[in-house]
């Protein structure tokens, strides 16, 4: 297949959330444009194994532990009863409906979908398989790599069990296993076995670092972490996984402290959720001259371009972080610059959040960051102890913070951990993004009585006066 | 710890300096390189930067002062490493941090005033780091980048230094000025055709040459020229000569070109002016200051003689015999290069006529002065021989119309033609 020669052509392999932003706007800006994946539809990790999936679950998690603490509030449920095959007939009505019509959107813009996999043959063709599929080839004038990222198996890890799960199988739900491992307490491991325990499982979470979500400040994890110690049954840090082997029914497990001693536990299930790899094998990139780092990341510039001038690369597999959001926000750029548009990515914030209960959000620089890399800040926080809205909902197991230029005053980061934090996060991007100083959330009237308050009340503590709260000396 | 940053040795015989803009205040953090003052001296306008980062506890001087080499400029909180971060937070607070970070909560008084007041200096916000992010919104960066120049470059005038849409603007219109004179043709390699000796350009070269090329690209230039009969008053000049020089006063043409240029002045407020475009209005100044322009070893530099129309002819002299030495020698204060308000430019001495000064910006006049010749001139039927000064006036015709320039010159040639009735016989 050729493309005509007037009009440029695009092919983008990847569909997920930097792939198909970027195939619905090239085609708006009037691109011949050829979308691959392997899915059946536009949608991704994010849409059919990542963001949306856990969200649903997350939600099933949410609704059982409001029940669960109704008794406090005069309300008092039986014990829930779950029937697992309508939560996942729930979590897949969403991704279908969120998939198909991504789908449909594709068609009315004139993109063409095509199902398989793809590799480059040489830097202006592309080969689509698809099994059962005669092959097809594809020259283009532009292509976009945004094949994102999978989840990293544990090292040393040799035996194969369909008991030791990826968060793309256990995502589908199977069972919930009286028992189960997490390994990894970053935000997948943390939010899957959120889900996982309160559907029932008995929840211990094994970590080497010496606290869990270890990127995150200290201060905005203590909450959460307080939280999963009443809830899971046991958190490890400073451990790793030695050995895992198949004991019966069930697996064992051989772990090591930092102080070296060895314990064996046995588990129904394990839950593997060490991090993500970029997907940049097997592309054939070894026939263009696109540059891969060490760690298996594509090397792009602010343009997204890679070392190829024709050929960019978004998403995961350009560079952490590796979130929906900045793929989505990279594919603007790819396009603009294929345009010729003086485009460059410069966030000034990414934000992240962790969709656990409390949720933890921030963006811009942390503290830590702050403190590593020698940058001067003041910080502030707004415990929402003192939040009227918090007590409201019974979540006052919550802290607002910002972090502040001293120079200037502007808020170079915010972190939130609370109910929610993830819909207040919004705000402190704009701040950051706007160059916003601390009086301008103090000066800007936030609505009462909600959980966005508590950003202009961390505002308004940090010029020394806040009525709802008196700082400690 | 408290230390102080003291005005580096400015080297070369420059030994004090004029505070022009203090660009730090108590409270602000600064960052070793950062700049602390501008100076200037009588060579050039220098900035100050800090030889160190930290917290300002104190500034001592302010625009205006006379600064020596080794004077304490302002004294800081040095940060170490340990102290890089002030945490705040509301549970962890400790009482050293507590201690570090005054935070009263006034007892009758509310608002922002608890926190000291930030700088909000046009200049002061000029990242010299990349690790945090420029000071600007997402859409201004992309104005940035749509212009071609580097944000980071851009200072911004806004509230805490904030880059505006109208800074990035200001800076690109700047950046396209600076790039004309730069973007001049590169020049052929000389030595292909013969020997050649490199000079590099000392500071006052470049003052010079910067200040004629804005005067130069600024000002609308017209030049008149007048030869004045001044028979009589060199005739007088001659005899009165002696007196003043019996009092240690040496009365050249100059001197008395300075008196009969401030007189006429006086009559014509609109060349003793400067023009502000920016803000629509003329400036009138109700001083006159003449300044001389002198040749020196190092180059041109200009000496003001202040509130000339009220000076004696005699102080005049005085006055000039000391800044010309002073000038001459390098001596000279910077106090008495500032403040002009109208300049001469005698070429006299080398034998020059009329020729087409440049005005010094942002005055609006240069009164040129030639060689004073004999020419044959009728008066009434006979001729005789008179002795004319070669005068050319060059002034910024965006101030002053062609027929007010005409007049003024002609006032002053008549004022100089009969000085010999005002000197003190």
């Amino acid at each position: 297949m050729t493309h005509t020669a007037t009009t440029p052509s695009l092919v983008i392999i990847g569909a997920g959330p930097g792939g198909y932003p970027a195939a619905y706007l090239a085609a708006d800006y009037g691109m011949e444009v050829t979308l691959i994946d392997k899915d059946p539809n536009p949608g991704g990790v994010c849409l059919y194994r990542g963001c949306i999936p856990s969200k649903a679950l997350l939600h099933v998690s949410n609704i059982l532990n409001d029940a669960n603490s109704a008794s406090e509030w005069g309300v008092q449920f039986d014990s829930p009863k779950i029937h697992l095959p309508s939560i996942r007939k729930q979590k897949d009505k969403i991704v279908s409906r969120l998939t198909n019509g991504l789908g449909a959107m594709a068609k009315q813009r004139n993109v063409t979908f095509m199902q398989g996999t793809a590799k480059f043959l040489d830097e202006s063709t592309v080969r689509v398989s698809k099994t059962g599929d005669e092959p097809v080839d594809f020259t283009f004038d532009y292509a976009i790599i945004s094949t994102g990222s999978h989840p990293s198996p544990l090292p040393g890890l040799d035996i194969t069990d369909p008991r030791i799960m990826d968060s793309t199988s256990a995502l589908e739900l199977d069972e919930i296993p009286q028992s189960l491992l997490v390994i990894g307490g970053g935000y997948i491991g943390l939010e899957l076995g959120s889900v996982y325990s309160a559907l029932g499982s008995d929840v211990t979470v094994v970590e080497m670092a010496n606290r869990l979500l270890p990127e995150v400040d200290p201060d905005l994890v203590k909450p959460l972490q307080s939280k999963l110690e009443t809830t899971f049954t046991s958190i490890l840090l400073e451990t790793s996984v030695e050995d895992v082997s198949n004991d019966g029914d069930r697996l064992s497990v051989v772990m090591r402290s930092i102080l070296g001693e060895t314990t064996t536990d046995s588990y129904d299930k394990i839950l593997v959720a060490v991090g993500r790899k970029p997907f940049s094998a097997d592309l054939g990139l070894e026939m263009t001259n696109v540059k891969i780092d060490q760690n298996g990341f594509i090397d792009t510039n602010a343009q997204c371009k890679t070392a190829h001038n024709n050929i960019y690369a978004i998403g995961d597999v350009a560079g952490n972080p590796m979130l929906a959001h900045k793929a989505t926000a990279e594919a603007r750029i790819a396009i603009e610059s294929i345009q010729g548009m003086t485009s460059s990515f410069d966030p000034a914030a990414i934000p992240a959040i962790v969709f656990t209960d409390p949720e933890i959000a921030w963006a811009g620089l942390t503290e830590s960051q702050a403190k590593a890399k020698g940058i001067s800040v003041e910080t502030i926080s707004f415990p929402w102890i003192a939040s009227g809205r918090a007590m409201t909902v019974g979540h006052t197991d919550g802290l607002t913070k910002l972090v502040v230029e001293p120079s200037t005053q502007r808020v170079l980061g915010v972190g939130v951990v609370g109910y929610g934090a993830g819909e207040l996060i919004g705000e402190g991007v704009l701040a950051i993004e706007m160059g916003s100083r601390v009086e301008d959330i103090a000066l800007s009237i936030h609505p009462h009585p909600t959980l966005s308050e508590t950003i202009s009340e961390a505002a308004h503590l940090f010029f020394g006066h806040n009525p709802h709260y008196i700082q400690r000396k | 710890m408290a230390t102080d940053i003291a005005m580096p040795s400015l080297g070369d015989g420059v030994s004090e300096a004029d505070v022009l803009h203090v660009l730090v205040e108590a409270g602000d953090d600064i960052a070793k390189g950062q700049t602390l003052i501008e100076v200037e001296t009588d060579k050039a306008t220098v900035e100050v930067p800090s030889d160190a980062s930290g917290n300002v506890l104190k500034v001592h001087v302010k625009p205006g002062d006379t600064i020596l080499g080794g004077n304490p400029i302002i004294t800081i909180n040095e940060s170490s490493s340990e102290e890089a971060i002030t945490s705040r937070s509301a549970q962890e607070i400790d009482n050293n941090a507590s201690e570090q970070v005054p935070i009263d909560i006034p007892n009758n008084q509310m608002g922002y005033s608890a926190k000291p007041p930030i700088n909000t200096h046009p200049h002061t916000t000029v990242s010299t780091q990349r690790e945090t992010p420029v000071f600007a919104s997402p859409s201004i960066r992309k104005l940035a980048r749509e212009f071609g120049i580097d944000i980071y470059q851009v200072p911004g005038t806004g509230p805490g230094g904030r880059i505006s849409e109208n800074d990035v603007k200001l800076f690109s219109r700047a950046k396209q000025q600076t790039g004309r004179l730069s973007g001049l043709p590169s020049l052929p390699d000389f030595s292909t055709w013969g020997e050649v000796e490199e000079q590099p350009l000392p500071r006052i070269r470049k003052t010079i040459a910067n200040n004629l090329s804005t005067s130069w690209s600024n000002i609308p230039h017209v030049t008149l020229n007048l030869d004045t009969d001044i028979t009589d008053l060199e005739k007088t000049r001659q005899e009165v000569k002696q007196k003043f020089q019996a009092k240690g006063a040496k009365l050249t043409i100059t001197p008395i070109l300075v008196k009969a240029l401030a007189d006429t002045l006086s009559s014509h407020p609109r060349l003793n002016s400067s023009i502000d475009i920016a803000n629509s209005r003329l400036i009138l100044k109700k001083y006159i200051n003449i300044g001389i322009a002198t040749d020196t070893e190092k180059g041109l530099i200009v000496p003001v003689v202040k509130s000339a129309a009220d000076k004696s002819l005699f102080d005049i002299c005085v006055e000039l015999s000391t800044l010309a030495a002073e000038a001459r020698t390098g001596s000279i204060g910077p106090e008495f290069l500032v403040a002009g308000t109208f300049t001469i430019s005698n070429l006299g001495g080398l034998g020059t006529t009329h020729f087409t000064p440049i005005v010094n910006f942002p005055e609006v006049g240069i009164l040129g002065v030639g060689r004073a010749m004999q020419k044959p001139e009728y008066i009434g039927e006979s001729l005789s021989p008179r002795l004319h000064l070669p005068l050319s006036l060059s002034f910024d015709h965006r101030a002053v119309d062609g027929a007010d320039g005409a007049k003024f010159l002609q006032d002053l040639g008549d004022t100089l033609a009969n000085m010999s009735l005002h000197l003190p016989k």
